[in-house]
């Protein structure tokens, strides 16, 4: 390389104290040997100067507060019903009720697939730091596991990489331990909700939220928990609030209109009327709130009336703040 | 580090959510903002907070006090960061919506210390373009410059973080200032 284009490279840090010694000296003889690479310099300090006079991202103390409550439900959530598989299999193997099931499915599998069908007589665990070795059999076990509501049919997944030492005949395997699951139940096991909630927020495809969604309208106000331990109303609020599909809000605001109302949906719905950029959401979120009697949404209703883009949500706006004088009238 | 802070990494470790609650109020300030300018988005920074720090939730078990809590929190974020650009570029694909529908308020707001309204705005621009050269870098690169420049990491912290040599954080470094020298140039001739 150069001396101009090591210089060049190494500039950057010239100021901060980080290059050694040598690279130090490299770039001065550099900026000593020649005028451009001293305005370089120059340019380059400028351009420091003007990152720090650039306003920073502030997130504002409500914002902060907001996350740290979401993240703190989630994470009571997570350790009131943890949606982990191997959690939910440790559990099992804890109180005993699948460790039947599973014998020596591990040494059998591994044998006849990996090995030739050679029998080894030891299986170590090198480096599987978030596997307990007695969780392991039942991971690969390939006979669904039954609870009173739901079934479990875990499956192998990938393997990575599989290692012969010569020496020892011991045979290192690398392999995945993300099991494809079966969970058949209705929306009355907590399990279910939790898988639901998560495929709402976290699924890629659009068509798997779409029916996570419906499924999350299927259920009964019977089978409905309080709003504050409702995974699925939390979710669906999350979907409102963040999903980057209108479709996708659009039937989120379908399944939230046939859980029972809530201070949690109202507000959302009130924020969905005031925010969305779809008309087609905001003229749900509109028809949701119908629902509900509260003076709360009489200052959305009449912005909305004012200002929406949108002729139905404008009509609807008016046509329920003469509901809510008239009954006020009564 | 600080004893305060190590303290409570040990209570948290050790199973205690309100030591955690600390630890995240501690810090989650600058995540965010790491998050919103590898991002450029005020929603999806907020979005990728939950699961930066539930991560961090069920990986502080394995934290060893071996570098600072804060690198070992920004490795998590940055590797966040990164695959959530790679979910989003997807998602914009698939999405009919595109991202015309950005929200507004995803602009850092510029604060009031007193200057007159002509530098606010001035400066409120020039984070605009800022934001802007910095999304048109690679992923490797724009996390290098963030790290650097507004988060103050050594060249050895990134290397860490990135889990890469040190001499391809010096050439990532090289290449992101180069290309913010060029960008910002024009801006500023554009202005006289």
């Amino acid at each position: 390389m150069k001396e101009s284009e090591r210089g060049r490279m190494l500039l950057p840090l010239y100021d901060s104290g980080e290059l050694t010694p040598q690279e130090k000296a490299e770039v001065e003889t550099w900026l000593q040997s020649e005028p451009a690479a001293r305005e370089e310099l120059q340019a380059l300090r400028a351009l420091y100067q003007r990152l720090q006079q650039a306003p920073v991202y502030e997130p504002q103390a409500s914002t902060l507060q907001r996350l740290r409550s979401d993240l703190m439900d989630k994470l009571e959530a997570e350790s009131r019903l943890p949606f982990s598989p191997l959690a939910w299999l440790r559990q099992q193997l804890v109180a005993g009720r699948a460790a039947g099931q599973i014998g020596f499915t591990l040494a059998a599998l591994l044998v006849g697939v990996f090995a030739g069908r050679q029998f080894f007589a030891r299986t170590e665990i090198v480096n599987a730091p978030n596997i307990a070795p007695d969780i392991l059999p039942a991971l690969l076990a390939q006979q669904p596991i039954a609870t009173e509501r739901s079934v479990l049919a875990p499956h192998l997944a990938n393997v990575h990489a599989i290692r012969i030492d010569a020496v020892t005949g011991q045979i290192e395997i690398e392999f995945s331990t993300v099991n494809n699951i079966s969970l058949r139940g209705s929306t009355e096991d907590p399990m279910v909700r939790q898988v639901l909630a998560y495929a709402m927020r976290q699924e890629e495809q659009t068509g798997l939220r779409l029916r996570a969604i419906k499924a999350a309208g299927e259920i009964t106000p019977a089978q409905m928990p309080e709003v504050g331990d409702n995974e699925l109303t939390k979710a669906l609020l999350q979907v409102l609030r963040y999903d980057a599909n209108a479709g996708v809000r659009l039937k989120a605001v379908e399944a939230l209109k046939k859980h029972p109302p809530a201070e949690q949906v109202k507000n959302a719905l009130i924020q969905t009327l005031l925010r969305d950029a779809n008309s087609a959401v905001r003229m749900q979120a509109i028809e949701a709130l119908s629902r509900y009697q509260s003076a709360e949404k009489i200052p959305a209703l009449e912005t909305a009336a004012a200002g929406d883009s949108n002729g139905y949500v404008r009509l609807q706006a008016v046509r329920l703040l003469d509901q809510s004088r008239t009954q006020n009238m009564h | 580090m600080d004893e305060r802070e190590n303290r409570l990494i040990r209570q948290a470790q050790q199973g205690s959510a309100g030591a955690f609650a600390q630890l995240v109020a501690m810090h989650d300030r600058r995540v965010l903002q790491l998050a919103y300018q590898l991002l450029n988005s005020a929603r999806d920074a907020e979005d990728v907070y939950q699961d930066i720090f539930l991560q961090v939730f069920r990986k502080l078990s394995s934290f060893r006090f071996e570098s600072e809590f804060s690198t070992w929190l920004h490795r998590i974020a940055v590797n966040h960061c990164l695959n959530f650009r790679k979910k989003r570029q997807l998602r914009r694909y698939r999405s009919l919506e595109s991202a015309q529908n950005e929200e507004q308020d995803d602009l850092p707001q510029p604060q009031d210390h007193g200057q007159d309204p002509e530098r606010m705005l001035l400066n409120q621009e020039l984070g605009e373009r800022i934001q802007a050269a910095l999304d048109d870098l690679s992923d490797q690169q724009r996390a290098v410059f963030v790290l650097r420049h507004f988060h103050g990491h050594k060249v050895r912290e990134i290397a860490g973080i990135l889990s890469c040599a040190e001499g391809t954080v010096k050439n990532y470094l090289f290449r992101a200032t180069h290309h913010l020298q060029k960008k910002l140039q024009a801006y500023h001739e554009d202005q006289i």
